[in-house]
C-alpha cells in the first residue's frame, strides 16, 4: 500500500516536470553524516548515536523562488548500538555468569538502504537562503547483519520503510549556476523494525550539497546581478542562545530543580503593519528538570516498591518547537519589542542521565551500588508538548542592512509530559495529577539575514 | 560573509555529533560479605557454650586492606549470654567471642550487627543454636531427625535406632545426635520393625527386607517376599516375632522363621492393606488392615479369617500384655474403645476432637508402667490402665510418637520436618 503510495507521488512528481521551464530544473549532488537515532526506546541504557554516511543525487524542480519540489536517490548507512546496564564494569555480580545469556537482536547491527525521497521545498529568501524541506521517504534496506550468533533462528527485518522526514538549511548561490548547501534533517521511521519489538529505524542528517540549475541561460552571471524577487516584508532571523527550564508542576516541587539547555533554529517575519508583524518557524530546543531524591525511578520522583535509589539525575527533552508569535515594536526606532503567542512542539529525543545509588544488605552481606544512569526515556515522554510564550527583547540595527535581537522569554507549558503507558491504569494516571510540565526561560541572540541587493 | 557562516557551522556539527552523555553502568561502591566461622544449627544442651567460641567474619571484597569493623553481639532469643557484647574486627576480618545457651527457647539465636568506623550501620547476621532442655518439649527442624519415619529402642541393649530420608540412625551419647549406620544393605531403608525378642527388620524401597538379630552390628537380606516386585512394600511383625508382608494386588504373606520362607495368608485379608497384628494368649491372631474397619481374627496361624464388627470406622488397633484391645475409630472426632479380653463388646472409653485426621502408625507408646498416645491432629494422651485418659501434650500438629531407649520422648511434626523431644 504504502509502496503504492510512493510510486503514484513520483508519476505526480513527474508531472510537474513536463509542462515545466528548463530553468526551473536543478540536479545536485549531496553528501554528509548521518547519526543513528532509533525510535522507540523505553528506559534501560541508551542507544550510542553512530555516525555513518549518507550520499544523495537529487533532481529539484521549482515552482518559483520559494516553493519547489526535491527528489533523487539516496545511499546511507545506518549503525545502531544499545549499551545497557547489564555491561557491568568493575566487579561483577555473583549471578551473571550463571544466567543464560540474552541476546538483543538489535544490540549491535547496522542497516544499508537505498532511498527515494519525495520533498516539499519552501525557502524564504535572502543573501543566504533559508530551505525549509519535508517530505517523505521510501527506504529498502539492501543489506543488515543483526546481533545474535549463527545458531540462533534468525529473524527478517522489514526490508520497506516509509520515513517521515524534516528538513533545515542554508543555501548561497554560487556563480556559474552552482548553489553550496548545509542542511539538518530528522527522519523517523514508520515500520517496525522487527515485528515482535517496538523499534523504527530513525536518524539526524547533516549535509553538504552542490546543486547546479541545469539549462539556465544565466547562469553565468554574477549573482549580485540578478534581479531581486524576494517579497519585501518576508525575513527571517537565525536564532541561538540558551535556557534555564524546570518542572512547574505543583507536585513534589521541592524534589525538582533546574536544567539548562540550548536553543537554535530560525524564525521567519512576516510584516503585517509597521510596527507589527507575525513570527513563526522552527527552534530546536534542549531543556528538562533534574531530580535530586530517594526514587524508584530516575526521571521522577516515585514512592512506590521497595528498591529505591538516591537519584541525582538530570533529564533531558530534545523539542522541535513551533512557535506563532505577535511582534509589536515600540517606540520611534522600533527598537524595543514584545513577542507573544502560542507554541506546539514536537519531542524528538529523551534522556535520564545522572547518578544512582542503591543501597542493599541481607544476613550475608551489604552492598552500595553505583548506577550511572543513561536512559533513553522517549517511551517515557509524550511526542508533543504545547503552551504559550511571552518575551520581549531589544533590536540592534547592524550596518543598516540587518540587525541583532536580544530576546528574553518565558515559556510555559500546559501538558503533562508523562506518557499515559507510564501508570499502571486509568485510576493510577487520574491520582498521579500533572506529573511533569515545561517551563523554559530562555536568552537568545538573533541574527536577521539580510535581503539580497 | 557567506564562507564564514560556513566555518562557523561545520564545527558546529562536529561538536553536536559527541555523545552528550554518558554509558549506562552498574558498579559497586561498597561491597562486604559477612558469615559466621560456626556451622549453623547445631546442638547442645542448654546452659552450654556454643563451640569453643564464635567467630564472625567480615569480608571487604573491594578492599581487603579496609579499616576494622565494629560488631556489636545480642541475644535475640534464648536468654542465652555473650562474654563479649562490642567486639572490633582484627586484621584478618574476625571478630571472636563466646555465646552460652540459656534456657528460655530450644532454638536461640545470637546476632551480630555490623557497623564501619564511622558508626554506619551495614547489616546484622545470625547464628542459630539449639539449646535442648530438661521437662520441655524441645523442637528442632533439621536433618536427620526432623524427617523421622519409624524408631526402634532396646533399653536393655542400650539401643534407639532411627529411620529416616531412607537411611539408618543410632542414637549417640546424647539423644538429639545421630550416626549413620553404613552399610551396603541399609542405603534404602523405609520402615524399622522389631519383634518382642529384640530382632530388628528394615524394608527398603526395592521391596526387601533386612534384618539384624544382634541390635544392629551385622545385617542380612531375608528371602524376598514378592520376588517379582523391585518397589517398596508394606510390612509389619507381630509380638509373636512372625513377619507380615502386602501389596496392592498381592496376597498377604506370612513368616514365621524370619524371613527364611513365606506363605500366603487367607484371602479374606488380601484387600485390606496391612497395619497391626498381634498373637493373642489364646492363640489366635488379630488383624487390622489399612483400610477403616478392617478387623479380623484368625485361629489357624492366619489361613483363613473371621472379620469382627467394629463400632463406626477403626483405623487402630492396640493389644495390651493383659490382652486388652483397644481400638481408635473415626466416630465423633477420634472415640477410643475397649474390650476387656477377645469376644468381649467394645466399650467407649474416651473421645477427642482433632483437628484432621490421617492415618494412624505409631499410637500406643509406654513408659514406666504408662501408656501414651498419639492422636494425630490433636495431640498426646496418657492413662495408665487404658480406660482413663488425660491430656499429656495438646498439640495438633504431632503425627507420630516415639520413646527411645532412655526414656525421652521424640514427636514428629507433620511438616515432616520438625521433630519434638523431651527429656525428664
Amino acid at each position: 500500500m504504502r509502496r503504492n503510495t510512493v510510486i503514484i507521488s513520483l508519476i505526480i512528481l513527474a508531472g510537474f516536470f513536463q509542462p515545466a521551464s528548463s530553468q526551473k530544473f536543478n540536479a545536485g549532488f549531496y553528501s554528509g553524516i548521518n547519526f543513528s537515532d532509533i525510535q522507540g526506546q523505553n528506559l534501560d541504557g541508551k542507544w550510542r548515536s553512530i555516525p555513518g554516511p549518507v550520499t544523495a543525487f537529487r533532481f529539484g524542480y521549482d515552482f518559483n523562488e520559494k516553493l519547489g519540489l526535491q527528489t533523487g536517490i539516496d545511499l546511507l548507512s545506518v549503525f545502531y548500538e544499545h549499551l545497557s546496564y547489564s555491561r557491568y564494569s568493575g566487579t561483577e555480580f555473583y549471578l551473571s555468569s550463571l544466567i543464560a545469556p540474552y541476546y538483543d537482536p538489535l544490540a549491535k547491527t547496522d542497516f544499508s538502504f537505498l532511498r527515494f525521497p519525495l520533498f516539499l521545498r519552501y525557502s524564504v529568501p535572502g543573501i543566504i537562503k533559508l530551505d525549509i524541506k519535508t517530505g517523505l521517504l521510501y527506504s529498502r534496506v539492501k543489506d543488515y547483519s543483526l546481533n545474535l550468533p549463527s545458531y540462533y533462528s534468525q529473524p527478517k527485518p522489514a526490508m520497506h520503510d516509509i520515513a517521515y522526514c524534516f528538513s533545515a538549511g542554508l543555501s548561497y548561490q554560487l556563480t556559474g549556476g552552482f548553489t553550496a548547501s548545509l542542511s539538518y534533517g530528522y527522519m523517523a521511521g514508520t515500520e517496525k523494525i522487527l515485528p515482535e519489538m517496538k523499534y523504527r529505524h530513525g536518524s539526524s542528517e547533516f549535509v553538504f550539497g552542490i546543486s547546479y540549475d541545469i539549462f539556465n541561460k544565466d547562469r553565468n552571471k554574477n549573482v549580485e546581478n540578478k534581479p531581486d524577487t524576494t517579497d519585501s516584508r518576508l525575513s527571517y532571523t537565525l536564532i541561538g542562545g540558551m535556557n534555564v527550564s524546570g518542572n512547574l508542576s505543583s507536585k513534589f516541587r521541592d524534589k525538582y530543580s533546574l536544567n539548562t539547555g540550548t536553543t537554535a533554529g530560525f524564525l521567519v517575519n512576516y510584516s503585517l503593519s509597521r510596527n507589527t508583524s507575525i513570527l513563526t518557524g522552527v527552534l530546536f530546543e534542549s531543556k528538562g528538570y533534574s531530580l535530586s531524591d530517594s526514587s524508584t525511578s530516575f526521571f521522577r520522583y516515585v514512592q512506590s516498591g521497595d528498591l529505591k535509589y538516591n537519584v541525582d539525575t538530570k533529564t533531558d527533552i530534545d523539542y522541535f518547537t513551533f512557535p506563532v508569535l505577535f511582534d509589536f515594536r515600540l517606540g520611534s526606532r522600533k527598537m524595543i519589542f514584545i513577542q507573544a503567542g502560542p507554541y506546539v512542539s514536537y519531542r524528538m529525543n529523551a534522556h535520564c542521565s545522572g547518578e544512582a545509588f542503591y543501597t542493599a544488605r541481607s544476613l550475608n552481606d551489604y552492598r552500595v551500588i553505583k548506577k550511572t544512569v543513561s536512559d533513553d526515556i522517549e517511551g517515557q515522554i509524550k511526542k508533543m508538548d504545547c503552551g504559550f510564550q511571552l518575551g520581549g527583547g531589544v533590536s540592534v540595527p547592524l550596518k543598516k542592512i540587518t540587525s541583532v535581537d536580544l530576546n528574553i522569554s518565558w515559556r510555559s507549558g500546559i501538558m503533562d509530559l508523562v506518557d499515559d503507558s507510564v501508570f499502571n491504569n486509568n485510576y493510577d494516571r487520574k491520582n498521579s495529577g500533572t506529573v511533569i510540565k515545561n517551563g523554559t526561560l530562555s536568552l537568545n541572540i538573533g541574527i536577521k539575514i539580510p535581503q539580497k541587493g | 560573509m557567506s564562507h564564514r557562516i560556513f566555518k562557523i557551522l561545520i564545527p558546529a556539527i562536529l561538536l553536536l555529533s559527541c555523545e552528550r552523555y554518558p554509558d549506562p553502568a552498574t558498579d559497586y561502591v561498597r561491597l562486604y560479605n559477612f558469615y559466621f566461622n560456626n556451622t549453623q544449627g547445631t546442638k547442645h544442651f542448654a546452659g552450654e557454650y556454643v563451640d569453643d567460641s564464635i567467630v564472625f567474619v567480615s569480608v571487604n571484597v573491594l578492599n581487603q586492606n579496609s579499616r576494622r569493623l565494629n560488631v556489636k553481639f545480642d541475644v535475640v532469643s534464648g536468654d542465652g549470654t555473650v562474654d563479649k557484647a562490642n567486639v572490633w574486627s582484627d586484621k584478618t576480618g574476625q571478630a571472636s567471642m563466646h555465646w552460652k545457651l540459656g534456657n528460655g527457647t530450644s532454638k536461640q539465636i545470637l546476632r551480630a550487627s555490623v557497623y564501619d568506623s564511622s558508626g554506619v550501620y551495614l547489616t546484622a547476621s545470625e547464628l542459630t543454636a539449639y539449646g535442648f532442655r530438661k521437662g520441655e518439649w524441645d523442637a528442632y527442624t533439621g536433618d536427620p531427625d526432623g524427617n523421622i519415619m519409624d524408631l526402634f529402642a532396646n533399653s536393655s541393649a542400650g539401643l534407639t535406632l532411627m529411620a529416616s530420608s531412607s537411611r539408618l540412625y543410632r542414637q549417640a551419647d546424647r539423644y538429639y545426635e545421630w550416626t549413620e549406620l553404613n552399610n551396603s544393605l541399609l542405603q534404602s531403608a523405609r520402615t524399622l520393625r522389631a519383634d518382642s525378642n529384640g530382632i530388628i527388620y528394615i524394608s527398603t524401597w526395592e521391596g526387601d527386607i533386612i534384618k539384624s538379630s544382634d541390635n544392629g552390628l551385622s545385617w542380612i537380606k531375608c528371602t524376598k517376599p514378592f520376588p517379582d516386585r523391585p518397589y517398596y512394600i508394606f510390612n509389619s511383625v507381630s509380638n509373636d516375632g512372625y513377619i507380615w508382608a502386602y501389596y496392592f494386588g498381592y496376597p498377604v504373606k506370612i513368616s514365621k522363621d524370619g524371613g527364611i520362607s513365606w506363605y500366603e495368608a487367607g484371602s479374606e485379608i488380601s484387600e485390606s492393606g496391612i497395619q497391626d497384628v498381634f498373637r493373642l494368649k489364646n492363640g489366635a491372631l488379630l488383624f487390622h488392615g489399612s483400610n477403616a474397619s478392617s478387623l479380623f481374627i484368625s485361629y489357624d496361624d492366619g489361613l483363613s479369617w473371621e472379620k469382627i464388627p467394629v463400632p463406626g470406622y477403626s483405623l487402630k488397633l492396640f493389644v495390651s500384655e493383659k490382652d486388652e484391645i483397644l481400638i481408635c475409630t473415626q466416630e465423633n472426632g477420634m472415640t477410643i474403645y475397649r474390650a476387656e479380653k477377645p469376644g468381649d463388646e467394645f466399650v467407649k472409653v474416651h473421645n477427642v476432637s482433632p483437628e484432621w485426621t490421617t492415618g494412624m502408625n505409631n499410637t500406643f507408646t509406654k513408659r514406666n508402667g504408662i501408656y501414651y498416645v498419639l492422636i494425630p491432629g490433636y495431640g498426646i494422651l496418657k492413662t495408665s490402665d487404658l480406660i482413663h485418659y488425660e491430656d499429656f501434650w495438646k498439640n495438633s500438629n504431632l503425627r507420630d510418637l516415639f520413646i527411645d531407649h532412655n526414656g525421652v520422648f521424640i514427636a514428629k511434626d507433620t511438616d515432616f520436618k520438625t521433630v519434638y523431644y523431651r527429656a525428664d
